[in-house]
């Protein structure tokens, strides 16, 4: 295989009527690793997936891999001469054809038996060499999926693009399947998008994240990158159980201190440990144990936290008074006017 | 797709603009003193029957055979359909000749009782409750079809949450499923009284003058184009009215059937004496429907083996009629429900034409057609005619075609055309590789439903054929009007026989639609 190119947006927009779907996307995509695009349902990242596969036409900005262009608002390369791989939701394999022929529908201006031989050969990197005679309806779903992703994968395209691709699959299936395709887009060292809305099994299975809101790409990098350092309190719950509270809420002692007042200051279940040191007290109002960890929900003058933490003292009983700090690396202060939900 | 939809649409405009600007004429005012509101009142009034017939019957059926189980059960859940297979005024000439005073029920009547012909009080089939009566017999299946499939897809978990709660059997059917069910009963009642009021054969032979028989008159008796595009647009606006009814009513429901999930009905099995009048009562229907009408027929035509006079050449001429406004209408409807798939422009209006051409009756767009015809100073005669009535046909039913081709074609998702696009394929290899195969079932099936729908038009072929030319629709109720049932029976019968195909077919892919089976 020749060396791979980029795939890259830059300022692509894409509106319906008055609606702005995708507004100024940058976004770049390297070859052999896979992005997962992550969002709530409308922020606009299937559109950004049809955009990039050429089933639409952009309104502003360019779409180019390599040097070549794909997209700029007066021209269009057409989905079917563009050579991307693009999976859907749904499978979407053909009905009438078993499952070397979807595979070898791609592989034109090759002999039969050249096509045959490829389809063949896809089907077994995935897994499948004993069902390439089936028919779509005689497989199960992760058979289904894993035919699709062979189909796309056959044709050896520029790039690959996934729409929810494992969402349809039974969640035991589902991390199987995933970890064999994306073994197998990343063997082929093209560019890989995925989008998902599920972002803890986005962030197990893709290189990076870009994490997508009201049609703009909110930030990206990779899956610790972000957890470690979220753009604004939303994100931060996306990725783990987090909490958020006006910094004017929390007593002092727990308050980081860089944190002006009307500051939002947002932590994660594990950042709340219990501390004998720390003067800021709290009142135990329920606690479980969920085997390797401890919950606990507790009261502190008014307010109330969740605590997820190691087991490493005994349960702390209810109506206990306990000494409370946070962790301060999985504690953020966000400005007071960022992105959250309301606290 | 611009040529589909002026097609199908040109008959549907030239209807309702000459209804609005056609001028008075001296037959306009006398029909508008002495007839309209009447015929529009008996209309209504037959419409309003029909509808109570149809509800009293199918509603219950679909009922009894979706939740119960008794002796009988599974060969009646397909036998309600037949009657699907007969049109109306074949249904009408069975049930004259049975019922009449000379016909076998008042003689074997008089022979039990010693009575005489004038002693006793018998009901008239031919009055406006006859005809309901007929129309009900053939179109209850539209009800008995949605209610079924509205009972075994939606109401389930609602049921056994009622059943928990306590309600009796009697009010699960009344304030549960019949509530969840409406919207599919009211769309389908709205399509058979679309049918109902299009009606020609039936009301005529019936002696019951409807608006579709009174704008036949206008136009054939007066001579009138103009006065019986008015009464055309009285109808239009009963079939509008219908039309819209039916889009409201079930565009809710549209969703309902798209989940994946099933749950296996558990039928109830009937007991003592519950299972017999079940059985009764769905028989009853069946047989007033198809077995009773279509049995006298056989009866009648095995028995005088009256074929009538040179009866090769309308079977000749429907067929090849059939053959030619299905091909037509494949062809047109094949094109909509592609437009429709890729969001052609044009496709909504395309639509739209199609299914107006539906939902009006024959007579009103044979009458459209007469009119662009003369627009154009055209003589209606020899082959004109015949390119006319098949252009009428198509336009009447290219959405019955459409329908089952876009549905075939809904099944495969739109993202399997994309897949298709994504992996380098042209439109046209899309077109002959994926799209055609996959819709392929549904094709046949429109192919089919042209076919008969066409076979069995009769107001519209009476209206625009030439002199002397004849089809088995046209013999069936030629000879019927002349009192020769005999002859009428064959004709009828071949007809029924034809329509049988499709309704089979239907019942074969609903059986095999059902989750549980194949995929």
């Amino acid at each position: 295989m020749s060396a791979q190119s980029e795939l890259t947006a830059r300022g692509v927009s894409k509106a319906y009527g008055d609606a702005v779907i995708v507004d100024g996307v940058d976004l770049t995509l390297q070859p052999g690793r896979v992005v997962a695009l992550l969002g709530a349902s409308g922020a606009g990242k299937s559109t950004l997936l049809r955009l990039l596969a050429g089933l639409e036409a952009v309104d502003a900005g360019e779409i180019r891999i390599g040097d070549r262009i794909l997209s700029r608002p007066d021209k269009t390369v057409p989905a079917e001469k563009r050579r991307t791989g693009l999976i859907f939701q749904d499978f979407a394999l053909f009905p009438h054809m078993t499952a070397a022929e979807n595979v070898r529908f791609g592989l034109t201006g090759t002999s039969k038996a050249a096509g045959q031989q490829t389809a063949r050969t896809w089907l077994s990197r995935l897994g499948l060499a004993d069902r390439a005679n089936a028919y779509p309806h005689q497989l199960s779903g992760g058979e289904q999926q894993r035919v699709a992703i062979a189909r796309a994968l056959a044709p050896a395209p520029e790039a690959i693009l996934m729409d929810e691709p494992f969402s349809g699959l039974d969640p035991a299936l589902r991390g199987e399947v995933a970890e064999i395709a994306l073994s197998a887009i990343r063997e082929a060292n093209v560019p890989a998008l995925l989008v998902s809305h599920d972002a803890i099994a986005a962030m197990e299975t893709a290189d990076e994240l870009a994490i997508m809101r009201a049609g703009r790409i909110v930030q990206s990098g990779t899956p610790q990158a972000i957890y470690d350092a979220p753009a604004d309190p939303l994100i931060a719950a996306a990725l783990g159980s987090a909490q958020t509270f006006r910094a004017s809420e929390l007593p002092d002692g727990l308050c980081p201190h860089t944190a002006p007042a009307d500051a939002l200051v947002t932590f994660r279940d594990e950042a709340v440990q219990i501390d004998p040191e720390s003067p800021v007290r709290a009142q135990v109002v329920r606690s479980v144990c969920l085997g390797p960890s401890f919950r606990v929900w507790m009261d502190i003058g008014g307010i109330q936290l969740m605590a997820h933490m190691a087991r490493g003292t005994p349960l702390p009983q209810p109506g206990e008074t306990v000494g409370v700090r946070l962790d301060p690396a999985l504690t953020f202060v966000f400005a007071g006017n960022a992105a959250h939900t309301p606290v | 797709m611009l040529v589909a939809t002026l097609i199908v649409g040109a008959p549907v405009v030239a209807a309702i603009a000459s209804g609005l600007l056609a001028g008075g004429g001296e037959a306009w005012t006398h029909i508008l003193g002495t007839q309209l509101w009447r015929l529009s009142w008996t209309t209504l009034a037959v419409l309003a029957l029909t509808a109570l017939f149809i509800l009293v019957t199918a509603v219950p059926a679909a009922w009894l055979v979706t939740m119960y189980s008794f002796p009988g059960r599974g060969v009646l859940e397909w036998l309600l359909i037949l009657p699907l297979a007969a049109p109306g005024y074949v249904l009408a000439i069975a049930y004259v000749d049975l019922l009449t005073v000379a016909g076998p029920v008042q003689a074997a009547l008089r022979d039990v009782t010693g009575l005489g012909a004038r002693d006793y009080w018998f009901p008239d089939i031919t009055s406006l409750p006859g005809l309901a009566f007929v129309l009900a017999a053939a179109l209850y299946p539209y009800v008995y079809l949605t209610a079924r499939s509205a009972f075994t897809t939606t109401s389930l978990c609602a049921l056994d949450a009622a059943r928990t709660l306590g309600a009796s059997p009697w009010n699960q059917f009344r304030r549960v499923a019949v509530p969840a069910a409406r919207p599919a009963i009211m769309a389908g009642l709205a399509l058979a009284l679309m049918e109902a009021a299009a009606d020609y054969g039936a009301a005529d032979f019936l002696g019951v003058n409807t608006l579709t028989v009174g704008l036949f008159r206008a136009w054939s008796s007066f001579g009138d184009a103009g006065a019986a595009a008015r009464m055309a647009l009285v109808l239009l606006a009963i079939a509008l009215l219908l039309q819209w009814l039916e889009r409201a009513e079930r565009g809710g429901a549209g969703s309902q059937t798209t989940s994946k999930r099933w749950q296996q009905i558990q039928r109830k099995p009937l007991t003592g004496r519950a299972r017999w009048a079940a059985l009764a009562f769905c028989a009853g229907i069946f047989a007033w429907g198809f077995g009773v009408p279509i049995a006298r027929l056989i009866w009648v035509a095995l028995e005088t083996g009256d074929t009538g006079a040179d009866f090769d050449n309308a079977l000749f001429n429907s067929v090849t009629l059939a053959g030619i406004g299905a091909a037509i209408g494949f062809i047109i409807g094949l094109t909509i429900a592609l437009g429709a798939r890729s969001r052609h422009p044009l496709s909504q209006l395309a639509r739209a034409a199609a299914s107006g051409g539906y939902a009006i009756p024959g007579a009103v767009l044979a009458l459209g057609g007469l009119i662009v015809l003369q627009t154009l100073g055209l003589n209606l005669a020899g082959p004109l005619a015949l390119i006319t009535l098949i252009w009428i046909y198509v336009s009447r039913f290219t959405a019955a075609g459409a329908v089952p081709m876009e549905a075939a074609l809904a099944r495969a998702p739109v993202s399997m055309s994309q897949a298709a696009r994504v992996l380098g394929a042209s439109p046209g290899r899309r077109l002959v590789r994926v799209e055609l195969p996959v819709a392929l079932s549904g094709a046949l099936a429109s192919a089919l439903i042209l076919f008969v729908e066409v076979l069995k038009e009769l107001p519209a072929t009476l209206m625009l054929r030439p002199f002397d030319w004849e089809t088995l629709a046209v013999r069936a109720y030629a000879y019927a009007s002349d009192e020769r049932l005999s002859a009428a029976a064959l004709p009828s019968l071949l007809i029924t026989a034809a329509g049988l195909g499709p309704v089979i077919l239907l019942s074969w892919r609903m059986a095999r639609a059902r989750p549980g089976g194949a995929a």
